[in-house]
């Protein structure tokens, strides 16, 4: 199967942002768009900090945050900030109902944002001591008396190293010098959050009675480890940067990279973890624009919604939070510490039916489109003549629309 | 698959991954590959790398015994832990108290001189009394991860170690039903379970009334209208980009299971709607019991999304008001199917990745290692299975050691409810429970 010009650029924009459909003309103008983190937007909307215990639980709180979100991922402007912005969230996932104050998820997701094209030994430290996550993995509860496994397995198999390079034993002292952080609130609670007044609060806390201060041994390395020297140590481990850039390469091409690849584009990430160089020199492999790599991605229900928001210009509102829920795919709310789901599994009959709800988001009345623009404004450039001959024998500009949101072509990225 | 025919639009799940692996290059699996239903980068290649490490998945087709083709088995996934020392409580023993100090159950409803439901579980406790529910006591499995990932991969999978692909009840599946009875396996939850995944089998998923139904915008004026042309999707073009297939599959096979859904409730689909937080599990159970009452096909169905167990803190209100939903949704779900005349035909197992600490935190409960599983329906022997995990000697952590494999459950029944090999299914003999005679 050889593609157009047209569609390799669609492929380009669908791959690297999580929005509207690409005004480039060719793959490498919008590779170039892609990247370019210039354009001016608005501002990131300041959520205040919750006084109470009522108001902190409260997922409303964050609701303006989320909606600015959608809307940036659904925008046409620096595309690859919010494609990696997606991809660290979904690293480092969470779920705001365990992390209890969604405030807080808030605040992780900014730090994300903030790391998401910089650095990935930046992002990796702020994960480590950032309060959702330590809520979140039960670090807040890990003491010297009582120390938790949680967030370093975590850490390890799913951030870090992957499977099959560490120990239990290493999980084990690993947890142990990971001990002693806890979360600052405004109001008085139990066991693993802190009550110091002089600290300020929501932020991380390092309480040195409750941090196992003892000699451990972990990857081989011993030492009166804490925190930041298990960030050290697995960032200083070789398997760390194959395992990431094996990751984002999934993640741009839709491929398993073969190892001589994963190890060419390692061997520089981890020598700098620069992840703007690394998305850069995985975008820039042969392997990108190979005809394998078009459509070999199932797109997801959230890059669904944003596609179909960027395409026909439809406001942002709670419907959009709502039309996420159904089919499980809500910022902060991940199913599972490995993140959301991605694969065969999005193609099951619930999430298949609920990708025509995405038509409510196109304004009323609908635009009156012919069936080479309703695909094109869904980014989708090659369509079979089978799909062509569906959405053209609908009886109205409407469901040619909310066809063509529930073609095969749309389906996948 | 530009051969495939219109009237027939149900494909295997096998057929699907080998047309993806025909699309994208075989041991390439991209974005696809049942490997990556749990993403797992550590494995490399999914598609080919899961069949060494999973059990056989070709029992003949006839395997399943000619009386219980009718059966169905209901299971029902309470994440995050749940506390089997709060739901079976061991009254008599002092121990128990000790340990939980702040989370004791202290007026549970005794079964006999050793244990006693908790007190929320009413219902539990007359069919109980009606010999109707099988107690499974110290369930657990080989050198416990405390991590909710791992021990829900174990249970999901019914491998103690190792990433593998398919689900103990998708492999169930895939010997009992195979792919052309793509409701034999439904999920009521966000999603499909993961137990529920098979190389061969399909398993349908839905989570509230409305079934496979979309929420159409206000200018579309004729659902079925728009339905009727949307699955024609399922029909595939002469020399069209093969990488389509898998998603025209997945286009029939929504609309076939729509309509066959449609089919068997209609009307009652549209009602229900999606209700949040306490009444979740009496919904999903609900629908459970709608299904088995409506449809000849299911013969699992997997109810989940379940996830409030994690009582780290606070558990005595928590976990109390997560036992009264259970008793109202098990009592909801066995009306449904009296009413109906249906009960003979069902039993369900509940399961939990893991039981919680036994020594209690000031508050709630850490995560633990054997947990308590219930077992129930018209053709269970009631009564206690199993052995209570000893209190006095726990482990350095601090936990129970289970006396009772998960896969003892499993096992008992695959062949002594659903009539098929339970072995070939698991991987593996596993003790059976008494629970069926």
């Amino acid at each position: 199967m050889t593609y157009t010009t047209m569609e390799r650029t669609a492929h380009v924009a669908r791959r690297l942002g999580l929005g509207t459909a690409s005004a480039a003309a060719t793959p490498e103008e919008a590779m170039a768009a892609a990247f370019d983190t210039s354009a001016d937007l608005a501002e990131i909307p300041a959520i205040k900090p919750p006084v109470d215990e009522d108001e902190a639980t409260d997922y409303q709180v964050v609701v303006p945050g989320l909606l600015w979100w959608v809307e940036r991922m659904a925008a046409a402007e620096r595309p690859l900030e919010e494609r990696m912005s997606w991809f660290w969230h979904d690293h480092f996932a969470i779920h705001a109902r365990k992390v209890r104050f969604p405030y807080l998820a808030w605040q992780n997701h900014l730090t994300i944002r903030s790391h998401a094209l910089g650095n990935f030994a930046d992002l990796l430290t702020a994960m480590s001591t950032d309060p959702a996550m330590l809520i979140y993995l039960d670090t807040v509860r890990s003491t010297a008396k009582n120390p938790n496994e949680n967030f370093a397995r975590e850490l390890m198999e799913l951030h870090t190293l992957g499977t099959g390079t560490y120990t239990q034993t290493d999980v084990t002292e690993a947890a142990r010098a990971m001990t002693g952080w806890v979360v600052k609130l405004p109001f008085a609670r139990r066991t693993g959050y802190s009550l110091f007044d002089d600290a300020p609060d929501w932020e991380s806390l390092f309480v040195p009675r409750r941090w196992d201060g003892g000699t451990k041994t972990v990857l081989g390395e011993s030492g009166n480890f804490g925190m930041a020297d298990m960030v050290d140590l697995l960032l200083d481990h070789p398997a760390t940067a194959g395992f990431v850039t094996a990751k984002l390469y999934r993640e741009l091409v839709g491929l398993e990279p073969p190892s001589t690849e994963v190890d060419r584009l390692a061997a520089q990430f981890q020598h700098d973890y620069d992840i703007r160089a690394l998305a850069t020199a995985i975008v820039e492999s042969p392997a990108f624009l190979s005809d394998a790599a078009i459509r070999a991605k199932v797109r997801t229900p959230l890059e669904k919604l944003t596609a179909t928001l960027g395409a026909f210009g439809g406001a942002v509102d709670i419907r959009s939070i709502q039309l996420l829920d159904i089919t499980g795919f809500v910022p902060f709310t991940a199913p599972n510490p490995a993140g959301y789901p991605e694969g065969a599994v999005l193609t099951g009959p619930h999430r298949t039916v609920h990708t025509l709800d995405l038509a409510l988001l196109v304004p009323d009345p609908p635009p009156e489109l012919s069936v080479p623009e309703v695909f094109a404004a869904l980014g989708v450039r090659d369509v079979s003549s089978a799909s062509a001959d569906v959405v053209e024998s609908a009886p109205s500009a409407a469901h040619r629309i909310a066809l063509a949101i529930g073609s095969p072509e749309f389906a996948l990225i | 698959m530009s051969d495939q025919s219109p009237t027939c639009p149900i494909v295997t799940r096998r057929q699907f991954i080998t047309g993806l692996g025909a699309a994208v290059s075989l041991g390439v699996a991209g974005g696809y590959g049942l490997g990556l239903w749990r993403k797992d980068p550590g494995v490399t290649n999914p598609v080919t790398a899961t069949p060494a490490t999973t059990a056989p998945t070709t029992l003949p087709i006839g395997s399943i015994g000619q009386s219980m083709a009718e059966r169905t088995l209901v299971i029902l996934e309470m994440g995050g832990g749940n506390d089997g020392l709060s739901m079976v409580v061991p009254h008599a023993n002092d121990r128990y108290y000790d340990l939980r100090s702040s989370t004791a159950i202290g007026d549970p409803l005794e079964l006999d001189n050793e244990i006693g439901l908790h007190p929320a579980l009413v219902g539990l406790a007359a069919r109980y009394e009606a010999g109707q529910v099988a107690l499974i006591e110290g369930v657990g499995y080989p050198d416990p991860d405390l991590s909710h990932f791992v021990s829900m991969e174990t249970w999901w999978t019914a491998h103690a170690s190792g990433p593998t692909a398919s689900g103990w009840l998708g492999r169930y599946l895939d010997a009992a039903a195979g792919p052309r009875q793509p409701l034999a396996g439904i999920s009521i939850g966000p999603g499909p379970s993961r137990a529920m995944l098979g190389d061969t089998s399909f398993s349908v998923s839905i989570q509230d009334a409305s079934g496979l139904s979309p929420a159409v915008a206000p200018w579309i004026d004729d659902v079925d209208e728009l339905m009727g042309a949307w699955s024609g999707f399922a029909q595939a073009g002469p020399d069209e980009d093969p990488k389509l297939a898998p998603l025209r599959f997945a286009i029939a096979s929504a609309a076939q299971a729509r309509d066959q859904l449609a089919a068997a409730i209609g009307g009652e689909m549209e009602a229900g709607g999606r209700r949040r937080g306490r009444a979740r599990v009496e919904n999903f159970m609900g629908l459970a019991a709608q299904l088995v009452v409506a449809l000849e096909e299911p013969s699992v169905i997997y109810v989940h999304g379940w996830g409030d167990f994690d009582t780290h803190q606070g558990q005595l209100n928590r976990h109390g008001d997560l036992m009264s939903q259970l008793d109202a949704a098990l009592d909801g779900f066995w009306t449904t199917l009296d009413d109906a005349g249906a009960m003979e035909d069902v039993a369900v197992l509940t399961t939990s990745e893991f039981g919680r600490r036994a020594l209690d935190n000031g508050s709630g409960t850490d995560h633990g290692t054997a947990g308590t599983q219930l077992l129930m329906g018209p053709g269970v022997r009631g009564g206690r299975y199993g052995e209570p995990p000893s209190l006095a000697s726990l482990d350095p952590a601090g936990n129970v050691t289970h006396t009772v494999d998960f896969r003892s459950a499993y096992a008992t029944v695959l062949d002594g409810w659903l009539g098929v090999d339970a072995d070939t299914v698991l991987g593996g003999t596993f003790e059976r429970l008494d629970v069926y005679v």
